[in-house]
C-alpha cells in the first residue's frame, strides 16, 4: 500500500491518492466475508433443523453459507495462485481518499445528529460538506444549493408525502 | 387480450396516471442524462417519493423512467464522449465523432428517434410474448419455480461479472441478507440481533445504500468535474424521413436482437446494444463509417439497447423473475404497493400489467418530445458539477431512507450498504447479483421447502421433473461454460509457452 501524489483536478489542488493491491484489498475483503460467513453458519446450526412441514429454518441458511464458503476458498485460492497480467491491473487506487473517509463520517454524524438538528439544518449541513468534500470551491454554489436542497426535500416530502419527522 | 388492453388505456382517464408517465420520462432524462447515475440507481432514488402514491401512477412512473434513462444516457456520450450508462458506450463510438464533425443535433435526432422506434416495436413483441409466457408459468409447481428463480440468479451472477466465482460469491452474500427476519414457514426469528430485523432488511434502504450512497462515495473520489464547451445543436429537427426510411430492416433488426437478449437474465442493454450494433455493422453497405460517425451506428445500439427495457420487463411480469438490477428494483417497487409481479398477475390485477404495456407505448411520442424539444437543457444538465450531484443523491437516499417507515433504523441500514457497496464495488465483486439475490431469496427457499415437503424430502424431484431438470441444467451450464472456457483460455496459453 502506498500514498502518492497526483493531480486530480483542474484546480491546482493536489490530492493524494491511495494505491492498494488489488490482491490485497481483494483478499481482505474476502478474509472479513469468511469471518461473517464462519459466524452465519455458527448461528444459523442453532437454528432448528427440522419443521412439521420438513426442512427447518437452518435448511437454506446453511446451504448459502455453503455457497459462499465454497466461492470464497476458490476465489481465495486464485488470488494466491494468479499472477496479474500487468502493472495496472495489479493496482486499485483510491482517489482522494481522506475526502472519501471524512464524507463517510459526515454522513454518519449527520444522521445521528439529526434528531437534535432538524431536517432542514441537518441536510443543508449535508449538502454543503459534502460538495466542499466533492471538490467544489465556489461560495456562489456552495452557500445557494445546500439550503435550496434542504428546503425542497422538506417541502416534498413532509408539505407534499406527508413524511412525519419527529 | 384486447379487452385487457382497453383497460390498460383506461388507466390513462386519470390525469395523474398520465401526469406520472410526462414526469417519469422528464426525471428518467435528467438521470441518464447524467455521467454515472443510471435507470437502477434512477429508480432506487424515486422510490421513497411514489410511498403515497397510487400505485398504478407509481408505476407508470417509474415504468417512464426506465426508458428515459436508459436512452438518456446516449446524451452524455454524444455530447462529452462519457456515456451515461454501460448500453450507451456503442451510441458513443458514432455520436461523439458526428458532435466532433458538428452534427451534434443529428446525432441527438436520430439517437432519439431510434430509441423511440426501438421501444415501440419491443413493446409489441412484449405484449405477444409475455401473455402467453404467464398463461404458461400458471403450470409450475413449486420445483419449477425454485429452479427458474436459480437460473434468474446464476445466469445474472455468471453475466455481470468478468469472475463467475466473484458472481456466486455476490448470490450468496444476496440470499445471506434475505433470510435475515422472521422465517417465513416457522416464525423462528433469523439472525435478527434486534426486533427492527424480525421483518428482514428492508429492501428500500439496501437498494439507496448499495446503488446510490456508494456511487456518492466514488464521486466524491472523482472530485469536482470540468466545465464542458456548448455544443451547437443544429440540425437537430432537420434530419429528412428518408434517412430513417433507408433503416427500417435495421430498426426491426435492433429491435428483435434488443427485445430477447433483454430477456435473458443478466444480459441486458449493454449487450444488446454491442451485438446489435456489429450485426448492423455486418448488413452495412457502408462498413467503414462506422466508428466515424455512421448513423446506421447510432440507430442500431440505441433501438436495442431501449428495445430491452421492454424484454427485461417480460419475465419480470410474466415470471415475476426480475432479469437485472434495475428490474429487481422495480419488483421491490411494485411490492411497496402491494403488487405481487408473476403468473397471477395478468388474471388478478390485469390493469397493471396491460398499464405498463400501453405506458411504454405512449411513453414514445413524449419521450421524442421531451428530447428533441428540451435538446439544450439536456446538455447543459449533464453540465452540472459533480460535487452538487453528490449533495443531491446523498439527501434524498438518507431522507427517502427515513420515509421508507418513517424511523431512523432504515437510514443505518442504508449508511451501512453504502459503505458495503462501496468496498464491494473496490473489489470487483458485482452488485446485481446481491440485489437480485436478496429479492428472489424469499421465493427460492420458499419453493425449495414447498417442493421437498411435497416430495417428502427427496430431492430428486428436481431432476425427475422434466422443466425443472432443463432450467437446472441450464443454471448449471451457465456456471460450468465459462469456466470451461477459461480452463481452455489457460491450457492454450501454457501450451503456447
Amino acid at each position: 500500500m502506498s500514498i502518492e501524489s497526483a493531480d486530480a483536478e483542474t484546480s491546482e489542488v493536489v490530492h493524494k491518492t491511495l494505491i492498494i493491491r488489488k490482491k490485497w484489498l481483494e483478499l481482505a475483503v474476502y478474509f472479513v466475508l469468511l469471518i461473517a460467513t464462519a459466524l452465519y453458519a455458527n448461528d444459523a446450526l442453532k437454528l432448528p433443523s427440522y419443521s412439521s412441514s420438513g426442512i427447518g429454518a437452518s435448511g437454506f441458511p446453511l446451504l448459502v453459507a455453503m455457497l459462499i464458503g465454497v466461492s470464497l476458498l476458490f476465489l481465495i485460492m486464485v488470488s494466491f495462485l494468479s499472477k496479474a497480467n500487468s502493472e495496472s491491473d495489479s493496482l486499485v487506487e483510491v482517489s482522494r481518499p481522506a475526502q472519501v473517509l471524512l464524507s463517510m463520517m459526515v454522513m454518519v454524524a449527520v444522521v445521528l445528529t439529526l434528531e437534535w438538528l432538524g431536517l432542514i439544518v441537518g441536510i443543508a449541513l449535508l449538502a454543503f460538506l459534502l460538495m466542499k468534500l466533492g471538490g467544489e470551491n465556489r461560495y456562489s454554489l456552495l452557500l445557494t444549493l445546500p439550503p435550496l436542497l434542504a428546503l425542497s426535500i422538506y417541502a416534498i416530502f413532509v408539505l407534499v408525502l406527508g413524511v412525519y419527522f419527529d | 387480450m384486447i379487452d385487457n388492453l382497453l383497460i390498460g388505456l383506461n388507466a390513462f382517464a386519470d390525469p395523474m396516471v398520465l401526469v406520472g408517465l410526462i414526469a417519469g420520462a422528464f426525471i428518467g432524462y435528467l438521470i441518464g442524462a447524467i455521467p454515472g447515475l443510471g435507470p437502477s440507481l434512477g429508480i432506487a432514488l424515486m422510490i421513497p417519493f411514489t410511498y403515497s402514491m397510487d400505485p398504478l401512477v407509481s408505476i407508470v412512473m417509474l415504468v417512464a423512467l426506465f426508458a428515459a434513462a436508459e436512452y438518456g444516457g446516449a446524451i452524455s456520450g454524444i455530447l462529452l464522449n462519457s456515456p451515461g450508462t454501460a448500453a450507451a458506450v456503442a451510441t458513443t463510438w458514432d455520436g461523439y465523432p458526428l458532435t466532433k464533425q458538428g452534427k451534434t443535433g443529428i446525432a441527438l435526432n436520430i439517437s432519439i428517434i431510434s430509441s423511440g422506434i426501438g421501444i415501440f416495436v419491443s413493446t409489441i413483441l412484449l405484449f405477444f410474448t409475455a401473455v402467453p409466457l404467464s398463461e404458461y408459468a400458471l403450470n409450475f409447481g413449486p420445483s419449477a419455480y425454485f429452479a427458474l428463480a436459480l437460473l434468474g440468479l446464476s445466469l445474472v451472477s455468471s453475466f455481470s461479472s468478468g469472475s463467475m466465482l466473484k458472481g456466486a460469491l455476490a448470490m450468496g452474500l444476496g440470499l445471506a441478507l434475505a433470510t435475515v427476519g422472521l422465517d417465513s414457514q416457522t416464525g423462528v426469528p433469523r439472525f435478527s440481533y434486534h426486533p427492527d430485523f424480525f421483518e428482514g432488511l428492508p429492501l428500500v434502504p439496501v437498494l439507496l445504500g448499495l446503488f446510490a450512497l456508494s456511487e456518492v462515495l466514488f464521486m466524491i473520489e472523482a472530485g469536482a468535474s470540468h466545465k464542458v464547451k456548448n455544443q451547437p445543436m443544429s440540425g437537430i429537427l432537420e434530419v429528412p424521413f428518408k434517412t430513417f426510411y433507408k433503416m427500417k430492416y435495421l430498426f426491426l433488426r435492433s429491435s428483435l436482437i434488443g427485445y430477447f437478449v433483454g430477456v435473458i437474465p443478466g444480459a441486458g442493454a449493454s449487450i444488446g446494444s454491442f451485438i446489435s450494433y456489429a450485426v448492423a455493422k455486418r448488413f452495412s453497405k457502408q462498413p467503414e463509417l462506422f466508428g466515424n460517425g455512421s448513423y446506421e451506428g447510432i440507430a442500431a445500439s440505441e433501438t436495442a439497447n431501449n428495445a430491452s427495457v421492454s424484454g427485461s420487463l417480460s419475465p419480470l411480469l410474466a415470471l415475476g423473475i426480475p432479469g437485472s438490477a434495475t428490474t429487481a428494483i422495480m419488483i421491490g417497487a411494485l411490492m411497496i404497493h402491494g403488487v405481487q409481479p408473476g403468473p397471477l398477475l395478468f388474471t388478478t390485477n390485469p390493469e397493471i400489467p396491460y398499464t405498463v404495456f400501453v405506458s411504454l407505448w405512449l411513453s414514445v411520442p413524449i419521450m421524442v418530445f421531451i428530447g428533441l424539444a428540451g435538446a439544450r437543457f439536456w446538455a447543459k444538465v449533464a453540465d452540472i458539477p459533480r460535487p452538487a450531484i453528490a449533495a443531491i443523491v446523498a439527501s434524498i437516499s438518507l431522507i427517502g431512507a427515513y420515509a421508507s417507515t418513517s424511523s431512523m433504523f432504515p437510514v443505518y441500514v442504508a449508511l451501512t450498504f453504502g459503505v458495503v457497496g462501496y468496498v464491494l464495488r473496490k473489489a470487483n465483486i458485482p452488485l446485481a447479483p446481491v440485489i437480485l439475490a436478496l429479492v428472489l431469496g424469499d421465493m427460492l427457499e420458499t419453493n425449495l421447502r414447498r417442493a421437498l415437503s411435497i416430495s417428502n424430502g427427496d430431492v430428486t424431484t428436481f431432476i425427475t421433473n422434466p422443466l425443472s431438470a432443463t432450467l437446472l441444467a441450464i443454471a448449471a451450464l451457465s456456471f460450468l461454460l465459462p469456466a470451461l472456457g477459461l480452463f481452455r483460455k489457460k491450457v492454450k496459453g501454457y501450451r503456447a509457452h
